[in-house]
């Protein structure tokens, strides 16, 4: 099952070039005995396949859907509704037609049995996307605007390297931030600010995106890029100047500071 | 969110800039380190527990714990050496720690050395010494320490936990200097505070859970490569593996501006993975036909010709290969390699090994994608190699235009067509530069111009400071309208001076300039030029042929001060560059190969690039035994081979004699032959023999004697056993070639000739023997035969009994090859060959008229001669000359031509085919035709036959066909040796069959069997063979005792007796 799943993380990468963002499940082989159990498992399967792996599942399922994934997206959203919301019947019975008769591990035997068939299906599309060269470009646009993308990129151009867990640390405080942004915010490149001061250990906003300044002094993706970086956020916290007098600015203050 | 750490910013960047190497002291922390999951170049410790070297084992990291001044330092990241100042208690015997004060002083003086090594070489200009765990008291003394550290660079030690040191006169001389920087936190802090900070990766980048680093595509799934596979192939060559084709993502047009310009600016041999993954290439139009010969030549099972990409410099031939590595590895239906250092062979052992370990994964095959510019025959003997082993492999070559081409090629032209101008203005109009359209073919030397007019950001770019292209773009044009195709390199180069020049960049400040009152640099010798003009010299001589320099070497030819010299090159002239490869070796270059020859043309004269070459062969490096490190002599061997006298630039040739000198003078000072630097010697020598007879220069017998000095010292290698494999055949071979160079100083002189001619040719006919007997599909020295005996014949210093003895020796020969696997180029080569010879043997009127008074006397080249042209009548002329043969008297039947000669006829008239000829024929044998066939082989036990498998092969066959099994179980084996660099020993031969012609059916049971192989009981025989369960069952689960379906026996020269699926005869036989 994970080598599905990690197969299906690697096709996206070759296509986009970013990693699919996805907590391996902890335990491959559960056997919940409870009714508690069965439904933290479920919830573990609704994070990853309708939160984590969302996007890509909704791309991938347009290039080509299955009765198999469609199955497994109405049995997760079912079973997992049916737990946190009591006005909807349909949720309701339906996990009650899971469960009937059968004990609890029978029941997540199936629930994985049909999650196994809908990544078998998606892993399948994905190597059909990544045989395609229309079809890859294709994933690369729908991924381009995922936070996930967004930090490489940025980190990229800050020249940054990070473990693993630091960035997943990272990248929840990125989405947790976006939640917060305002209706008709540019939210690329409201992202791109959050994750540059992430990564820079910044709160103030730049007058302009970061890539702006880096590329205004040459340092976009070298070793200097955060330093510089951090000249301007300094420009930007002792003055109010903004446009071509900002960047001329940081321009003469990243000179005199590195020579 | 992570704190920034400007104090420790420094050493960040020392970290990121280059290769850093440990030091631990005796007072490092044992616990878990953090600073061990950084990714060294090494570990030196006066420890000497084993814990040191356990500490920095990881699943992506190997370790190999070695004694100071053991071997050759690697750089290797993944092959990690902890190097054991003062000896490890768990090393060889050699190498422990010192019992008695006797071995201690030895023991401290080997660390000594090791550091001044370290320090002089290994750290390279870019890299850093980190110290950690050394406290007053160790027992490296400061006294020790501190002076090795003195000749390096500002900022490349650091010192950690080093409060103790701070009042130290020593440490504080290299701190006040700036060389050393002290730190009072530990190496394990400041790594754990860079890491959380982001500016330093530590161990694995792969979360948890993800696996290993290194993942293939193979099939519709990934395969990991595990740490040990990955290790042996980099030797040899790059898996292409996700790593390589993962895309970049950009945030801004700015960034994908940046990596356009990277792109453009490539070096060459270190190809642009990324770039190229963002569609950043210009895809040429012969790529398609490129990629169409691929999928041709990848539905042949049993193609032998490797598939090379032809075309002069910057032509795209590197970015198409790696291009083409990169669709195919995407596919995943086969796992693909690539090289492009110019300095690497890849070795048939590590290919064979990635290959069976691919295919065990389920990979159809291998595509090694070499792009070598070497001669194309390299191609083909490594392809040969890996097929004799039964390796399904393609290799996919680079190589310059040549006439005559004996393997599949595809050309790269110069000019660039419409398609591929429209794509390079939509490249550029997309990054807002507009370039009007030509109105006609560029040369594609555009595409290495353009880098030096794009400006190094996108705000520049906006601001509109890209040179002027116009001038360059016109220039390009009129060459391609003036020369089209034909345009040489020469006009090339030209053409690309003057867009330079037009476009406001001026040569000379591409490199240092002299300083004033010096003389311009192309009238300066190598040892007048300053030290920096050196680095430049070294790098340009050895680039302008397209090989970079080991930075090794060059720190060793350039002295104390060169380390300097080479960072202030690189620091301030952009076409200087250093490249590492994955193994942790570094390299210096330029840009590309056809600046470097631009430059090299207004800065080395060819006396100095003579004086640069000699000076690099006194200065290598070699190694006997195994490193696992930069290997000097292939870098020497690649310079050289681009001067060679195979090459057609004659410019070199009045300098061979200085270059073979400076071997010679070498090999005087070390007192060692070295296989490889002899072989180059004697090239060489025999190179400048034959430039001295094509202009008179010197007498013959001073050339002569030279190439008899050479043969001496050919001989002299060839007698020490340990020269095997590939190396003794190529020893061989240049033998038989420098007394082919003999023979033919000798046929131009009738006094010579009469001298000694025909026992110039024995010798011949002996190295050649030999040489088969390791590579009987080689045919280079079968070559040498025929041209020399020709050359001797012409003489008429040879009797006619003489001539007829060497004619027929080297039309036996001819006649002795396989010309089944060979190209239709060779092939007509041979018979160019074989009727050279006939002609020579048929116009011979005294040699003629001897022959019957010969063949009364059973003369064994008369016999054969005889028989062998009666044996060109059909049937009945077959007849009368086994006949004749059997007739003869044992000695002449021995002879290796009439042993050959009988050998085939007499199979021929058992089975009605040629030995070795069809694939999967049914034979049936009678009792008394195996009897013949044993009596041959006792018969010709002693004889010494180029083709020495067949007779062996036929034998193990009559012992297996006469129930014998042991006894042909040991000959199979013996075949199976003999045949090694054979690549159609893995096809089955013959079948056993019966009386009327059809295979023998048989049936058994299964006594083992696995995934690849097992061994089944043949009911009918008593005995058991080996089958592939893969043609039995789908599904290759076969138990031990279940039967076999029924299955017929054939035989290879790999493994003698096999089961086969009857499938396999029926699908076969219409073929």
């Amino acid at each position: 099952m994970t080598d599905t799943l990690a197969a299906l993380a690697r096709n996206k990468l070759i296509c986009t070039g970013v990693e699919l963002n996805y907590e391996t499940p902890s335990d491959p082989n559960p056997r919940p005995g409870t009714e508690a159990a069965f439904d933290a498992l479920v919830t573990q399967y609704y994070k990853l396949f309708r939160e984590s792996i969302r996007a890509d599942v909704n791309f991938l399922r347009s290039v080509k859907d299955s009765q198999c994934i469609a199955d497994f997206d109405k049995a997760v959203y079912n079973l997992r509704t049916a737990k946190q919301h009591d006005d909807n019947s349909t949720a309701k019975n339906f996990y009650a037609m899971w469960t009937r008769d059968r004990p609890w591990e029978a029941a997540a035997e199936a629930f994985l049995g049909a999650w196994a068939k809908a990544l078998s299906d998606l892993e399948h599309v994905s190597l059909l996307i990544r045989r395609d060269a229309k079809l890859t470009k294709s994933w690369r646009d729908n991924a381009s605007v995922e936070p996930d993308t967004i930090f490489e990129t940025v980190r990229w151009d800050l020249n940054a390297s990070f473990s693993y867990g630091n960035r997943q640390r990272m990248l929840r405080n990125v989405n947790a931030r976006r939640q917060r942004l305002a209706p008709g915010d540019d939210v690329r490149a409201a992202v791109e600010h959050i994750c540059a001061q992430e990564i820079s250990a910044q709160d103030l906003t730049l007058p302009m995106p970061f890539y702006e300044v880096l590329d205004r002094l040459g340092l976009l993706g070298k070793r200097n890029a955060r330093a510089a970086l951090l000249v301007a956020y300094s420009v930007r916290a002792a003055t109010n100047l903004t446009g071509e007098a900002f960047l001329k600015r940081v321009e003469e203050t990243w000179r005199i500071g590195s020579s | 969110m992570p704190e920034p750490v400007p104090d420790l910013q420094g050493f960040a960047a020392r970290l990121a800039n280059g290769p850093a190497f440990l030091i631990i002291g005796q007072s490092a922390n044992r616990g878990e380190s953090p600073a061990a999951e950084y990714r060294w170049g090494g570990i030196y410790t006066t420890r000497t527990d084993a814990a040191v070297a356990g500490q920095f084992r990881t699943n992506w990291r190997t370790v190999m714990p070695v004694g100071a001044m053991s071997s050759t330092p690697s750089r290797s990241q993944t092959a990690l050496e902890v190097r054991y100042l003062l000896g490890g208690q768990d090393l060889p015997e050699s190498e422990r720690p010192p019992t008695n004060p006797l071995q201690m002083a030895d023991s401290r003086m080997l660390c000594v050395q090791e550091l001044v090594r370290l320090v002089t070489e290994t750290v390279t200009p870019r890299g850093v010494i980190v110290i950690e765990g050394w406290a007053p008291g160790d027992d490296l003394a400061v006294t020790d320490l501190v002076p090795a550290l003195r000749s390096l660079g500002p900022g490349q030690v650091h010192l950690f936990s080093g409060q103790a040191w701070a009042a130290d006169p020593f440490v504080s001389s290299l701190v006040s200097t700036g060389q050393l920087v002290l730190h009072s936190e530990s190496l394990d802090d400041a790594v754990s505070r860079l890491a959380e900070a982001g500016s330093l990766t530590i161990g694995s980048p792969a979360g948890p859970g993800r696996g290993s680093q290194h993942v293939i595509a193979i099939g519709d799934g990934f395969v990991e490569i595990d740490i040990h596979t990955w290790n042996q192939i980099r030797r040899s060559a790059r898996p292409v593996d996700l790593d390589l084709l993962t895309p970049p993502v950009f945030s801004s047009e700015a960034a994908r501006y940046q990596e356009f310009r990277s792109f453009a600016g490539a070096t060459e041999g270190s190809p642009r993975w990324r770039g190229i993954a963002a569609g950043m290439n210009i895809r040429r139009d012969f790529e398609e036909d490129l990629a169409e010969r691929v999928v041709e030549a990848l539905r042949e099972p049993d193609l032998l010709t490797p598939l090379v990409l032809v075309g002069q410099s910057t032509t795209g031939k590197s970015v198409a290969l790696a291009a083409l590595a990169m669709e195919l590895a995407r596919g995943g239906e086969w796992a693909v390699l690539h090289q492009s250092r110019r300095t690497v062979r890849p070795s048939l052992d590590d290919i064979d090994m990635y290959a069976t370990w691919a295919e065990g994964r389920g990979a159809k095959g291998t595509v090694l994608v070499w792009d070598g510019m070497v001669d194309p025959d390299e191609y083909a003997a490594l392809l040969r190699q890996l097929r004799s082993r039964g390796r399904k492999v393609l290799i996919i070559g680079s190589g310059y235009a040549t006439q005559h081409r004996n393997f599949l090629s595809v050309d790269a032209p110069a000019e660039l067509t419409e398609n591929e101008l429209t794509q390079l203005l939509g490249q550029l109009k997309s990054f807002g530069i507009e370039v009007s359209a030509p109105k006609a073919a560029l040369d594609s030397s555009f595409l290495a111009f353009l880098y030096r007019t794009l400006p190094d950001s996108h705000f520049n770019l906006t601001r509109g400071l890209a040179h002027e292209m116009r001038a360059a773009e016109k220039g390009m044009e009129k060459l391609v309208r003036e020369r089209g195709r034909e345009a040489s390199q020469g006009e090339r180069l030209t053409a690309m001076a003057a867009a330079l020049q037009a476009a406001g960049i001026d040569l000379a400040d591409m490199l240092p300039r002299p300083t004033a009152g010096e003389k311009p640099l192309i009238e300066q010798t190598f040892g007048e030029r300053s030290p920096i003009q050196k680095v430049t010299a070294l790098v340009l001589v050895a680039t302008r042929h397209g090989v970079p320099v080991p930075i090794d070497l060059a720190l060793r030819i350039l002295g104390r001060e060169g380390s300097q010299n080479i960072l202030d090159v690189l620091n301030s002239f952009d076409i200087i560059r250093d490249i590492e490869d994955d193994n942790g070796e570094y390299f210096l270059t330029i840009r590309s190969h056809l600046e470097a020859e631009l430059l090299a043309r207004h800065e080395i004269s060819l006396e100095v690039e003579i004086e640069v070459i000699t000076e690099v062969i006194r200065n290598i490096r070699v190694s006997e035994s195994y490193a696992g490190v930069t290997d000097e002599a292939s870098f020497v061997v690649s310079l050289l081979e681009r001067i060679s006298p195979k090459t057609q630039d004659s410019r070199y040739k009045p300098h061979y004699g200085e270059i073979s000198k400076a071997f010679a003078d070498r090999r005087a000072e070390t007192g060692r032959l070295h296989s490889r630097l002899v072989l180059q010697e004697s090239i060489f020598v025999r190179g400048f023999a034959h430039w001295r007879q094509g202009r008179g220069d010197g007498t013959l017998e001073e050339r002569i004697a030279d190439l008899e000095y050479n043969r001496d010292l050919l001989e002299e290698k060839l007698s020490d056993n340990s020269v095997k494999g590939m190396m003794r055949l190529l020893l061989m071979v240049e033998l038989a070639s420098t007394l082919g160079a003999i023979t033919y100083e000798i046929s131009a002189s009738p006094q010579f000739a009469a001298a000694g001619v025909g026992g110039r040719l024995d010798d011949i006919l002996k190295a050649v023997l030999q040489a088969r007997a390791i590579d009987p599909g080689n045919l280079y020295p079968i070559d040498v035969l025929a041209w020399s005996t020709r050359d001797a014949i012409k003489t008429n210093a040879l009797s006619p009994h003489e001539r007829l003895d060497h004619l027929t020796n080297a039309v036996a020969m001819l006649d002795s090859v396989d010309r089944m696997p060979l190209s239709e180029a060779q092939r007509a080569k041979l018979d160019g060959r074989g009727v050279e010879l006939n002609r020579l043997l048929a116009d011979d009127a005294a040699l003629w008229a001897n022959m019957r008074s010969l063949e009364r006397n059973a003369d064994p080249a008369a016999i054969y001669l005889l028989a062998k042209f009666r044996a060109g009548d059909g049937p009945a002329g077959e007849a009368h000359a086994l006949a004749r043969l059997q007739q003869a008297p044992p000695e002449t039947r021995r002879d290796w031509r009439c042993a050959q000669l009988l050998l085939e006829l007499t199979w021929k008239k058992i089975t009605g085919q040629r030995l070795l000829h069809d694939g999967r024929t049914p034979v049936h044998f009678s009792q008394a035709d195996l009897d013949t066939l044993l009596g041959l082989a006792a018969d010709f036990r002693d004889t010494e036959l180029p083709d020495r498998y067949k007779v062996t092969f036929v034998e193990a066959l009559a012992l297996f066909g006469s129930g014998k099994y042991a006894e042909a179980k040991l000959v199979f084996r013996e075949v199976e040796q003999m045949t090694r660099h054979l690549p159609r020993r893995i096809h089955t031969q013959l079948l056993l069959g019966d009386e009327s012609g059809a295979p023998r059916i048989f049936t058994g049971r299964v006594e083992w069997a696995d995934d690849r192989g097992g061994e089944v009981w043949v009911d009918e025989l008593s005995t058991k063979v080996y089958f592939e369960p893969r043609f039995f069952s789908a599904s290759q689960q076969l138990a031990r005792n279940q039967p076999l379906p029924a299955f017929m026996i054939g035989f290879k020269l790999t493994r003698g007796p096999v089961a086969e699926a009857r499938t396999l005869y029926r699908e076969t036989r219409p073929r």
